[in-house]
């Protein structure tokens, strides 16, 4: 049995081409349309012939379709109805386009373009006053800054490429476009510098987006789980941003980013687990701080992941590492305490996990509800019951703030998970278990590549030339090449002439 | 994936931490019991042994630089003495690869966890390093890479801070007690450890060519057997002969006497994890190696389906040995020193000489 998609599909690729006549056109694309009723038809007359118009309501401007195309074809004195005079002569909007495929047609139909048919032509013109509602550039949300700029992306992709246009004004900046989506027919545009980026990584964004077969592009993931090598990796594999500074900086470091509509990202590959580990304002800062920033996220990202295990493990294997004094304190909260440490840790890292999820779904009005919620029920009334000791709701604490020093959120979510496993190899096997959880973290990100680069480059495989903008933050004038892991094409980032 | 090339940089710390820790640990007491104060003498004798094993191996790889060792063997030797020997190589390797393990599982039971059964401490450290092995050679280095400097971190740092506990005094007479002979024999322990430099027949021409690889590769192992060197000196002068001589683990317990601020003590932790490190690092490679070697004798040659395979072998033959002293005292003793140490010594050697041998027939003629 044929579905009626399908019947649909093999109705349009029937009349690949509209009929002359305005009649017949109109019976044809009210049988496409049917039940569509936000698609406007609009008949009328010239005096010498008849035209009909085509555009979804609310994605057109409709002032400027009757200010430039209805009056002036009405009030036209020109006698022949030709489309490409009526274009030249008649109406007065620039960004138009014949169209002769019914495809391209439908296709424009749903880009917010209005189309325009005669009675005498099978072909129709398309013009370009997409109007539609938009947010207002704000501050981003995600990646806020205190010093530096405060536009970040919209949902409009168009908004977004001039944002990054207005950064970058070469003509070598390439913004080569693609629909991807059966149904959706999202646009994604794959924005790069010619004569820096690669065009091995280049070409290979690209195949993989054309492998793409999705019925809809309705957020970035799909996209991303095309760009990536691992799937089954926690490990983000793309970095997002919604600064057009930091795609800018991208961009000029050789690689690429990815725009796709209704989506307030953007997109960028290769991506190596320190770009996801820097921030925009490393690089506005006094590079003195800029670096202590930079080390303290290092600190921190290793807290975030091992602090948890270690507590554990020493608590529970290796008492005799502790200092004496230390070790009663500990002793002492732990007196009362039913469960073992591993147990302890567990219950606790899973009560936070909760309270952190629940604080992302709450309505904003009932954040406050749930961190005090948090404060009673995990800081004072757990461990006046005895159930957790002080000690560890520090540990936990500590992890929980270390995950949010992280930059990209794909990052730190990822942060959330894995000490789970090692705080249970930490409780199974002490130390020893610990340095197994860290040995096969390692090795799988030793193991990740992104578009043929190390997820560790470059500090594996080493090149300490870059390690001044990895382990430290050089002063802006001593970074004078790009970093060559991206793309070794145009290394020099001061014009040599001058 | 696949991605089996090493770096030059990485074959530098490669060779360095997977050499380094098990050497330390483990060689000192036998070496001080046979040398006496002399054993450091006896160290640069090793490293003196394990650079000609490396320098006839490299020749051997150099020689046919775009070949794989089990195409080079029968090149020089025949196919099937070629075989034969290369098998041999490979099977050392694993025997070396189970009595690793099991020294490891030693280790860890007798010093932090006495009441974990051997075979699960074993299992977790091969399970682990099957992940790394499994994707290839390319993750081992990357692994070196990033752990080589904290492991260098780790050994330098407690040896630095015991110096106060040092007294040069135990280093004395010099050459009396012990003579040449003695120093020669207290050296086989630790060559027997440095001249693990041979797996290099089986990766060097996997490795990316650069011109400065050979230099990194002998710096590796020079400055792994320093390291050596540098333990066995402090381990004499902290405690002299009879204390350092007694003990199983010495360089642990120069670790315990380490102090810093009178807060921080006790830094076994330190030689566990680093510990752990290295042996993780060799164990990946000779698992790496074996099962790379192996597969090219198989009819499918799959490198990936082989690291079970050898896993499950070294993990078995692990659990063979009764005790502690089997494998740290007898093995070395009955199987090491005087067969696996003289092969993997005079393989790479015999097979120069014939390459040097038939090239020079060549030009005669």
């Amino acid at each position: 049995m044929k579905t009626a998609d399908l019947h649909l599909k093999e109705f349009i690729k029937s009349y690949e081409f509209l009929p002359s006549s305005l009649e017949e056109k109109t019976k044809i694309l009210k049988k496409i349309y049917k039940n569509c009723d936000d698609i406007v038809f609009h008949p009328f007359f010239s005096k010498q012939s008849a035209y009909l118009l085509i555009f979804v309501s609310g994605l057109c401007d409709e002032e400027k379709i009757h200010e430039h195309i209805v009056r002036p074809i009405q009030h036209t004195s020109i006698v022949s109805p030709e489309l490409p005079l009526i274009i030249s002569h008649v109406t007065n909007i620039t960004n138009t386009k014949i169209l002769s495929n019914t495809l391209e047609i439908i296709d424009e139909i749903a880009d917010g373009n209005a189309i325009l048919f005669n009675d005498i032509e099978n072909k129709a013109v398309s013009y370009r006053i997409t109007s539609y509602e938009k947010r207002s550039i704000e501050e981003p949300q995600a990646e806020s800054v205190i010093i530096g700029s405060r536009e970040g992306f919209i949902e409009s992709v168009s908004t977004n490429l001039s944002l990054v246009r207005r950064k970058i004004k070469t003509p070598s900046l390439k913004m080569s476009s693609m629909v991807i989506g059966t149904y959706s027919h999202t646009s994604i545009y794959i924005s790069y510098i010619e004569g820096i980026a690669s065009l091995q990584i280049v070409e290979d964004v690209k195949e993989k987006l054309k492998k793409l077969n999705v019925d809809a592009v309705l957020s970035n993931a799909s996209i991303e789980e095309a760009l990536e090598d691992n799937w089954s990796s926690p490990f983000p594999q793309v970095q997002y941003s919604e600064r057009p500074e930091v795609v800018a900086a991208a961009l000029l470091e050789g690689r690429v980013a990815i725009f796709i509509d209704g989506v307030p990202f953007v997109l960028m590959v290769p991506v190596t687990l320190f770009t996801l580990l820097q921030t925009p304002e490393d690089y506005t800062e006094r590079f003195i701080n800029g670096t202590l920033s930079r080390w303290l996220r290092y600190f921190f990202l290793m807290v975030a992941l091992l602090a948890p295990s270690a507590y554990i493990a020493i608590l529970t294997f290796h008492q005799e590492m502790i200092p004496t004094t230390l070790l009663l304190r500990i002793a002492q909260s732990r007196e009362e305490i039913p469960f073992p440490a591993f147990l302890e840790a567990l219950i606790m890292q899973v009560i936070f996990e909760v309270l952190r999820e629940a604080g992302i779904r709450l309505p904003k009005q009932m954040g406050s509800t749930v961190s005090i919620v948090g404060t009673l029920v995990i800081g004072q009334a757990a461990i006046q019951a005895g159930l957790v000791s002080a000690p560890m709701v520090m540990i936990v604490a500590i992890t929980g703030i270390s995950s949010f020093l992280l930059p990209q959120y794909t990052l730190s979510i990822v942060l959330r998970w894995i000490p789970f496993p090692v705080m249970f190899l930490s409780g199974m096997l002490g130390l020893v278990g610990l340095m197994l959880g860290v040995l096969i973290i390692a090795s799988h990100l030793c193991s990740l590549k992104s578009f043929g680069l190390s997820y560790l480059a470059p500090l594996a495989p080493n090149d300490s030339s870059l390690l001044k903008d990895v382990l430290i933050r050089v002063p802006l004038k001593f970074m004078k090449k790009r970093p060559s892991i991206y793309s070794s094409i145009n290394p020099n980032r001061r014009n040599e002439g001058k | 994936m696949n991605d089996n090339v090493l770096t030059y940089k990485q074959l530098f710390w490669l060779f360095l931490s997977m050499q380094v820790i098990m050497n330390m640990l483990l060689t000192p007491s036998g070496s001080i019991m046979i040398a006496q104060q002399d054993a450091w003498l006896s160290a640069l004798i090793a490293i003196l042994i394990s650079l000609l094993t490396l320098w006839t191996s490299i020749k051997v790889c150099t020689r046919y630089p775009s070949m794989d060792f089990h195409v080079i063997i029968e090149t020089i030797a025949g196919k099937w003495i070629g075989r034969i020997l290369s098998i041999f190589l490979l099977i050392s390797f694993t025997i070396v690869l189970a009595v690793m393990l099991r020294q490891y599982g030693e280790f860890v039971s007798g010093t932090v966890l006495p009441k974990t059964p051997i075979s699960v401490i074993i299992f977790c450290i091969l399970v682990t390093a099957i992940y790394p092995t499994f994707h290839g050679l390319g993750v081992i280095g990357r692994l070196a890479e990033i752990f080589g400097p904290i492991l260098l971190l780790g050994i330098i740092s407690p040896i630095l801070l015991g110096i106060v506990n040092m007294d040069v005094k135990h280093l004395l007479p010099f050459w009396y007690d012990s003579g040449i002979l003695a120093i020669i024999t207290g050296s086989l322990g630790p060559a027997a450890f440095l001249t693990d430099c041979v797996l290099i027949l089986w990766i060097f021409n996997l490795s990316e060519f650069h011109p400065n690889k050979i230099k990194y590769l002998v710096w590796g192992i020079i400055t792994s057997g320093l390291l050596y060197l540098l333990s066995v000196t402090s381990i004499i002068a902290t405690f002299g002969v009879k204390i350092a001589s007694t003990h199983l683990y010495p360089f642990l317990i120069l670790e315990r006497y380490i102090s810093i601020f009178g807060m921080i003590e006790n830094l076994d932790a330190i030689v566990i994890t680093v510990w752990i490190l290295s042996i993780f690092l060799k164990i990946c490679l000779y698992l790496f190696v074996t099962s790379y070697g192996f597969s090219m004798y198989t009819a499918k040659k799959n490198r990936q389906k082989m690291v079970f395979y050898i896993a499950g072998i070294a993990f078995l033959l692990s659990l063979l040995p009764r005790n502690v002293v089997d494998i740290s005292i007898e093995f070395p003793q009955v199987v090491g020193i005087p067969f696996i140490l003289p092969f993997w010594v005079v393989l790479p050697l015999f097979l120069s000489l014939t390459i040097f041998i038939k090239d020079k027939i060549n030009k005669t003629q």
